[in-house]
């Protein structure tokens, strides 16, 4: 488990970082979101000790500088091109093997489950960047950390790369591992993460799972269908029972805040017969651009 | 600290600049003695600390002590200082472990150019009419020599981590020495004569040819003063 508390970095007057605290849990892929500019790199670095400010950030209890092995405790892919152009990817693995004295059999083996056999010996300098991606995320696993950062992992690869990566950090954390990740690709993400975690100018604006966060956005909901006759008396009940009601259409409403069960249940109460449910629901997008609307740093204009 | 050690070992030894920049440094030492003992046939006998000495050129220096340059310039220039500085968050082991390995590199590379150089001193009378004399003295400028380069590399560091720009470090000592050095003397030897007492990249080169001890306490105190001020900063600022 990743613990951050009261993170905190200024650069002159700008607050880049403000009293950010918040937890990764082990066994889940916790999604790390914010706009342009948000902090969420350098909340990433302050966490690592890469950059210096104020607060805290425990791994499984304990400071980076206290556990006896840091490649074993966290492992970080923040930059996707973070190598020598000329050293092979084999020897920038053994490179990064010698703090947990990881053996060069585990070496191959990371190789291997990265997909990077075929270019081990040749240096990263032509790597694609989805090549370059997975260097990193090798380096990363190479230790097997119980704590993984990943800044921006997906960018770059094509979908197949996409798929295997929401599949491989999945199974990582399933393992009783804590993952943290951030992405700009917000449906990939919506896939990938059980939790989230928002930012915005520093702040922290949501640390939730991602079905609640969904959930309680505009958006999500119910879409109920009834004769016309009918309409009347099911919106009442429904605004009466505290649910926000929307009017669709004729004889469709939609019903904030609600499942399918909820409304089924008060529709048979009242008698009031129902020809189409269905749940429907916000996307993390749709979340997101909810959350973050007032907090953009870098907004983009109008039309072109 | 040997699992910091062995990261930098392994940093420079997987790349091939590390062996071919300082094998450029001794071809050219090499290079040079051919010359002077060339040049040594109009004057007959040529001291052997004065020979090494004379085929160390500032040229030599510079591929000789480029691997300190990589140990900071090469990391900060690909990023890789972040993999290291996550793995190795107590920075002063990642410091120390940057300016032993590159030592260790500049000091072997040296006593092999050293040896070489021995060896063209020995075989040198066989083509040229020149005398090598003083072989007894043999052994101290082996010594000096690459601890000489030692204390130049550790500038270039120091000057590499500071600016963390490898080129900055490798021109800086040369222009230094070269340039600095010489216009320091030039203005201000009638104000402040003492000034050539204080050069430290002259002196330094004075002592491996004398072996006087006097002569390197200026290059020591450089050294010292700029990697004090390099670590500082290394420790104390984000990567």
């Amino acid at each position: 488990m990743i613990r951050v508390a009261g993170l905190r970095k200024t650069y002159g007057s700008t607050v880049a970082v403000d009293d950010l605290s918040f937890e990764v849990p082990d066994g889940l892929v916790t999604g790390f979101l914010g706009p342009n500019g948000s902090g969420k790199s350098t909340s990433m670095r302050l966490m690592l000790g890469l950059d210096f400010g104020a607060g805290r950030t425990e791994y499984d209890g304990a400071s980076l500088r206290q556990v006896e092995s840091t490649s074993r405790t966290v492992g970080a892919h923040l930059d996707a091109k973070s190598f020598h152009p000329k050293r092979s990817a084999r020897n920038h693995l053994r490179m990064l093997a010698q703090e947990a004295k990881v053996p060069n059999a585990r070496v191959d083996e990371v190789i291997e489950v990265l997909g990077l056999a075929s270019v081990a010996k040749n240096g990263p300098r032509g790597f694609s960047l989805g090549m370059a991606q997975r260097l990193g995320l090798a380096g990363a696993i190479l230790a097997k950390p119980h704590n993984l950062i990943l800044d921006e992992p997906a960018n770059g690869l094509d979908p197949q790369s996409i798929h295997w990566l929401r599949d491989f950090l999945r199974s990582y954390a399933a393992e009783g591992n804590a993952v943290l990740v951030s992405s700009h690709l917000l449906s990939e993400m919506q896939l990938m993460a059980e939790r989230v975690v928002v930012i915005a100018k520093g702040r922290l604006i949501a640390d939730d799972s991602m079905a609640d966060l969904v959930a309680r956005a505009d958006g999500s909901g119910v879409s109920v269908r009834t004769d016309a006759g009918s309409l009347s008396t099911l919106r009442s009940e429904l605004i009466n029972r505290g649910y926000a009601v929307q009017d669709r259409g004729p004889g469709d409403l939609s019903v904030g805040g609600a499942t399918t069960d909820d409304v089924g249940r008060i529709a048979h109460g009242v008698g009031v017969p129902i020809l189409e449910l269905s749940q429907h629901q916000a996307s993390l997008e749709s979340v997101f651009l909810e959350l973050t609307d007032s907090e953009q740093d870098f907004r983009t204009g109008g039309e072109a | 600290m040997r699992g910091v050690i062995a990261y930098e070992r392994v940093r420079a030894t997987t790349l091939k600049s590390t062996y071919v920049f300082p094998l450029i440094g001794a071809a050219v030492a090499w290079a040079a003695s051919i010359l002077f003992i060339a040049d040594g046939a109009r004057v007959d006998e040529v001291n052997i600390s004065e020979f090494i000495g004379q085929a160390f050129t500032p040229l030599s220096a510079v591929f000789l002590t480029i691997p300190f340059a990589q140990t900071f310039g090469h990391e900060y220039r690909d990023g890789t200082i972040r993999l290291a500085l996550s793995e190795y968050p107590q920075r002063s082991r990642l410091f120390a472990a940057k300016l032993v390995v590159p030592a260790a590199i500049a000091f072997i590379a040296t006593v092999i150019t050293v040896v070489g150089i021995t060896g063209i001193a020995l075989a040198g009378p066989s083509f040229f009419y020149v005398e090598i004399t003083g072989f007894s003295s043999i052994a101290g400028v082996a010594i000096r020599e690459p601890v000489f380069m030692v204390l130049w590399g550790l500038l270039v560091a120091a000057i590499t981590a500071l600016t963390r720009n490898m080129a900055a470090g490798i021109a800086g000592v040369l222009i230094w020495g070269l340039v600095l050095e010489n216009l320091l003397t030039l203005f201000l030897i009638d104000r402040v004569p003492a000034i050539v007492d204080w050069l430290p990249i002259a002196r330094g080169f004075g002592w491996v040819r004398t072996g006087d001890p006097a002569l390197i306490v200026p290059m020591v105190l450089a050294a010292a003063v700029l990697t004090l001020a390099s670590y500082l900063k290394f420790v104390r600022t984000d990567a």
